[in-house]
């Protein structure tokens, strides 16, 4: 049951002794009789009690809602604490063989570069036959290593990424306002967007809701599902762009609302959409349809999830119809603000 | 010549260095010396004169002494002595930690071969 209801019941409680108190007065108010005076208080201090102990029943009861919050809350960031650790942990151990396997591998491409050179030395000397199957070796031997680093680097990014992740809740709360916060990220992935594809454009469509009160908050992780969603939305855009050409305008439509006590962020893209079979695998760890190799790990959304959920208690969701649009809708309650100000644990920090 | 002391606890790093610096051992321009413990670094330097080394190159993580104990000690003793970490170490925190303990620069790993050189050049 809410509180409100409990509260109300005992005002009504004691508005009926105050009340049946009161008639007792009118009913006496001629004999002033002893009995009168205990009659008429009686129920005037029962009624007194009552709204007393209800008060403070219902102070009670909404402490320990708050202490039952905090402990959940403390519960997670103790999780996720000992996540980051092993992360930390484990990221670390990996890097330590990863640089080794890197840099041989950039040692063999100059290894392979000098043989090349020793054997233009001594190439007139050779069998021609003899020379094109050592040129052939060298060659392989040379895309090799080149393969061997590409694929320590898509290693190292998805290290990157998740230690990103769970290093995510350091910093204090600060006074964030949603709606800079969504600009601050909007240009930051248009203009990397462009930076790679100097030919994309598109449009920006903002609806944003001003009465958003400022809030304290940590505003990195949820920095991070911003430009997690407005860099594939980019992606989207910049896909059809190339499929259509000209014809097509790429628009992103950002708005923000207040819904009683949700906040709500929505970001709208008019690129291909997603069709239904992959929608229900997008949040899905590692999943991505991003040609392979291209520096997508397919944790964005995953982690996205992850934080919009478990640190700010609410929910992302997407609609989408096949050829016109992909739109995200992030919720997330307004109270879990009085409790983002909560020192946050930091022990993964500290353990590494 | 930059003389180069490589402090690391894992022994590959020796070749790996070696064969990363080999054209510039083989132009003179660069010496590298190797230690596999805080320890062993400090018997290094102990041993002849301060300006026998130019550099301090550590890693963090070792048995024993880490390298931001080494730091400490190798800053109280030889102050003009350049040290540069470098470790998979990759948070704000240890940064911080090495260059407010008197890190002249801080790396990551997986080590970028080419940026490290221009940080070795730039600093001498």
């Amino acid at each position: 049951m809410k509180p409100f209801y409990n509260k109300a019941l005992i005002y009504a409680l004691g508005g009926v002794l105050f009340g049946l108190s009161f008639v007792i007065f009118v009913a006496f108010i001629q004999q002033k009789s002893l009995l009168f005076w205990i009659v008429c208080i009686i129920p005037l201090i029962f009624g007194f009690l009552a709204f007393t102990i209800g008060q403070q029943s219902n102070r009670l009861k909404e402490k320990g809602q708050h202490l039952q919050k905090m402990k959940s809350q403390l519960i997670l960031q103790e999780r996720m604490a000992s996540i980051g650790m092993m992360t930390a942990g484990i990221a670390h151990e990996i890097k330590n063989p990863l640089n080794f396997v890197y840099n041989f591998a950039e040692g063999s491409t100059e290894i392979v570069q000098d043989l090349e050179e020793e054997i233009k030395v001594i190439r007139s000397s050779i069998d021609q036959d003899r020379l094109s199957t050592l040129l052939g070796l060298i060659e392989d031997l040379k895309h090799n290593s080149e393969d061997i680093k590409t694929n320590c680097d898509r290693v190292n990014e998805i290290v990157f990424t998740l230690m990103d992740h769970t290093r995510g809740s350091k910093g204090a709360a600060q006074s964030t306002n949603i709606n800079s916060l969504l600009d601050k990220n909007i240009n930051l992935a248009y203009h990397s967007y462009r930076a790679n594809y100097a030919s994309f454009n598109m449009d920006i469509k903002k609806s944003y809701d001003p009465s958003l009160p400022e809030v304290m908050m940590n505003s990195h992780s949820l920095g991070r599902v911003l430009i997690n969603i407005l860099n594939n939305a980019c992606y989207a855009l910049n896909q059809k762009q190339e499929q259509l050409g000209k014809s097509f305008e790429p628009l992103i439509k950002l708005a923000t609302h207040k819904v009683d006590d949700w906040l709500k962020i929505i970001i709208e893209d008019n690129g291909n959409g997603i069709p239904e079979p992959i929608r229900q695998k997008i949040f899905d760890p590692f999943f991505t349809t991003k040609p392979t190799g291209s520096g997508n790990s397919g944790l964005g959304l995953s982690i996205s999830k992850e934080i919009i959920e478990g640190e700010y208690r609410g929910r992302i969701e997407v609609e989408s119809q096949k050829g016109h649009f992909t739109k995200f809708v992030i919720s997330i309650p307004i109270d879990i603000w009085a409790s983002a100000a909560l020192p946050l644990v930091h022990s993964s920090r500290e353990a590494i | 010549m930059i003389k180069i002391l490589v402090v690391d606890d894992e022994k590959s790093v020796q070749r790996l260095y070696l064969q990363r610096f080999r054209k510039e051992i083989r132009a003179g321009d660069v010496e590298l010396s190797f230690a596999f413990s805080g320890d062993e670094a400090l018997q290094f330097l102990n041993q002849g004169d301060e300006l026998d080394v130019t550099m301090v190159l550590s890693d963090i993580n070792m048995p024993k002494m880490s390298g931001l104990e080494l730091l400490q000690i190798v800053r109280q003793r030889y102050p003009k002595l350049k040290v540069l970490i470098i470790t998979a170490y990759v948070d704000e925190n240890n940064r911080e930690k090495a260059i407010n303990l008197g890190a002249d620069d801080y790396l990551a790993k997986p080590i970028n071969f080419k940026e490290l050189k221009e940080k070795i050049f730039d600093m001498v």
